[in-house]
C-alpha cells in the first residue's frame, strides 16, 4: 500500500494477518476488532487484506472435471489373469522339467532303450524291487535286505546311461501307477517339514543333501519309523494309497532359490524314475482386484504331492 | 486402496484437482494434462497409497507436476503468461469486479505463495497439510501466505478502486 496516510508497522499487519486467518484466540480477537474500530489506518488495511481472501465462489467451484470416465480404471479380470499366468506357470515348469536336449536323445535312442536298460543290473534290481514293494512297500521298506541303490551308483548310473533318463521308460515302464518313490520336498507353506524320498529301500531328501542308507531303513524297521542320523527331528511315517510318507520337523527352512532348485531336480528326478509329472496350480490368496498368488506343484499320478514352489514368496 | 476406491477418488477429486490445476496454470489444456498425469502416478501406487491420504497425495503429486511443467516451460511461456493474464481462458473470463482483480493479482505473485494460498483458502488446508504438500514447514507455509497477501494487497492498490 502506498498511501501514507494509513501505514501501519509490519507487526500490526501480522496481527491483521492472525485475525483473519483465525489464530488468535476470541478474547485477542475482540481487543484487535476494537482497536480497529478506533483506528482508522488499522482499518484500511483490515479491509483490504480481508480482500485477499478468496470467498467461496460459486461459479468457479462449479467448474467439474468432464473427462473422469477416462481416468477410471477396470477391475482385472482376476480368472483371465489367473488362468493365463496358470499357463505359463504350467509351461514355464514342463520346460523345466522336460529338458529338450534329453527328449532328442532319449527320442533318437528309443529303440536302444529297453534292450540297454533291460541289460543293466542296475535296473533289472530296481525293477525287481519295485514289483516287490507293490505287495506292501511298508513292509518292504522295513524288511529291505535288498542291495541297495547307493547315491554314488544312481548317479553312475544317470550319468553313464543317457537313455536311462527315461522319456521312453515313461512309456513302457511297468505297473503303471502303482509304484513310486515318493519324493516329497520342502515348501514354504510346510516350512517344518522335509518329506523324504522313500524309494526302494532306500530313503533320501528330495533334494540329494541327504541320503540315508540301510541303518536308516533297519531303524525304520525296528521303531517302525525312518530316522536321520545327521539331525534329531520328530519322525511321522504315514500310508496311504499304499505309498509311504516319512516326514522329520527339520529347523533349517530352505531359501527360495533352494526351494526353486529343488523344484526342479525333484522333477527331474520324478521323470527319471519314470513317472509321469501332473503340474498343478492353485490360487493361495486370492485378492480382489489383483491377480491370485498362486501355487505351483507337480503331483504324481495318484496325487501325492511331489514338490510344490510358490513364485510369489 | 482398491481398484473400486480408486475410482471413487476420480469421482471425488478429479474436479478439485482440476480446479486446482486450472488456477495455477491459466490453462484448460494444461490442467487436464496435470489431472491426468496426477491420477496415473496414483494408480501407479494405488495400492500402497490408503483411501484416507488420497486427497493429500493428489494434490501433492498435483503441485509436484505443476512445478515439473513450469521448469520445462519454454522462455516463450513468460508472453503466454502475460497473454492469458489479458485473456483469461474461458474458465476464468466470468469472474467480474473483486474476483477478477484478484484473479491479476494472483497471476503476479509467486508461484508458491499462490499455491499455498489456494491450497489454504479453495481446500481448507492446514499450515501442517499445506507443508506436507509443498514440502515446507508450517512456518514457511504461514510467512508464505503472509506475505502472499501482503503482496496481492499490493497489487490491488488503491483500495479506492475497488469499493
Amino acid at each position: 500500500m502506498t498511501n501514507k496516510k494509513f501505514d501501519i508497522t509490519e507487526d500490526q499487519e501480522w496481527q491483521l494477518f492472525e485475525l483473519l486467518e483465525g489464530n488468535l484466540s476470541l478474547e485477542a480477537s475482540i481487543q484487535l476488532l476494537r482497536e480497529i474500530d478506533n483506528n482508522e489506518a488499522l482499518k484500511f488495511h483490515y479491509n483490504a487484506l480481508k480482500l485477499t481472501y478468496i470467498s467461496e465462489d460459486q461459479k468457479f467451484h462449479r467448474i467439474e472435471f468432464t473427462e473422469k470416465e477416462a481416468l477410471k480404471r477396470k477391475p482385472k479380470n482376476n480368472r483371465v489373469a489367473f488362468w493365463w499366468i496358470s499357463t505359463a506357470a504350467a509351461a514355464i515348469s514342463i520346460l523345466l522339467i522336460w529338458n529338450p536336449f534329453d527328449s532328442f536323445i532319449t527320442h533318437t535312442n528309443s529303440n536302444n532303450t529297453l534292450t540297454q536298460a533291460t541289460a543293466n543290473p542296475n535296473e533289472i534290481n530296481r525293477q525287481e524291487k519295485r514289483n516287490s514293494l507293490k505287495s506292501n512297500p511298508a513292509d518292504k521298506i522295513a524288511k529291505s535286505t535288498l542291495p541297495m541303490a547307493n547315491t554314488a551308483g544312481h548317479k553312475q548310473f544317470k550319468q553313464n546311461n543317457i537313455v536311462e533318463i527315461a522319456t521312453t521308460k515313461v512309456h513302457n515302464r511297468p505297473n503303471d501307477g502303482i509304484i513310486h518313490p515318493l519324493i516329497l520336498a520342502t515348501e514354504t507353506i510346510h516350512p517344518k517339514n522335509i518329506r523324504l524320498v522313500v524309494s526302494e529301500g532306500h530313503i533320501s531328501n528330495i533334494d540329494g543333501s541327504t541320503s540315508l542308507a540301510q541303518s536308516s531303513s533297519n531303524q525304520a524297521n525296528q521303531n517302525g519309523s525312518a530316522k536321520p542320523e545327521d539331525q534329531n527331528p520328530s519322525i511321522d511315517t504315514k500310508q496311504h494309497n499304499g505309498n509311504t510318507t516319512v516326514r522329520f520337523v527339520n529347523h533349517n527352512q530352505k531359501t527360495k532359490a533352494q526351494l526353486a532348485k529343488s523344484f526342479y531336480f525333484d522333477a527331474r528326478r520324478m521323470i527319471e524314475n519314470g513317472h509321469l509329472p501332473h503340474v498343478k496350480i492353485k490360487t493361495v490368496k486370492n485378492e480382489e482386484d489383483w491377480i491370485p498368488e498362486f501355487q505351483v506343484g507337480i503331483t504324481l499320478e495318484n496325487n501325492v504331492i511331489l514338490t510344490s514352489f510358490n513364485p510369489n514368496h | 486402496m482398491t481398484v473400486s476406491e480408486y475410482n471413487k477418488c476420480v469421482d471425488i477429486h478429479s474436479s478439485a484437482i482440476f480446479r486446482f490445476a486450472l488456477k495455477q496454470m491459466r490453462n484448460t489444456d494444461d490442467a487436464k494434462e496435470i489431472v491426468q498425469i496426477t491420477f496415473e502416478k496414483l494408480w501407479m501406487k494405488y495400492q500402497t497409497v490408503e483411501m484416507e491420504t488420497a486427497k493429500s497425495y493428489l494434490f501433492t503429486t498435483a503441485y509436484h507436476s505443476m512445478v515439473d511443467a513450469w521448469r520445462s516451460q519454454k522462455p516463450t511461456s513468460d508472453i503466454q503468461q502475460l497473454s492469458a493474464q489479458q485473456h483469461p481462458t474461458s474458465d476464468t473470463q466470468e469472474f467480474t469486479g473483486t474476483m477478477e482483480l484478484l484473479e491479476k493479482a494472483m497471476a503476479q505473485i509467486s508461484k508458491i505463495q499462490k499455491t499455498v494460498i489456494l491450497l489454504r483458502d479453495y481446500e481448507g488446508y492446514s499450515y501442517a497439510e499445506i507443508g506436507e504438500i509443498t514440502g515446507l514447514n508450517e512456518s514457511q507455509v504461514k510467512v508464505n501466505i503472509f506475505r502472499g497477501r501482503q503482496a496481492l494487497k499490493d497489487i490491488i492498490g488503491d483500495i479506492n478502486n475497488i469499493i
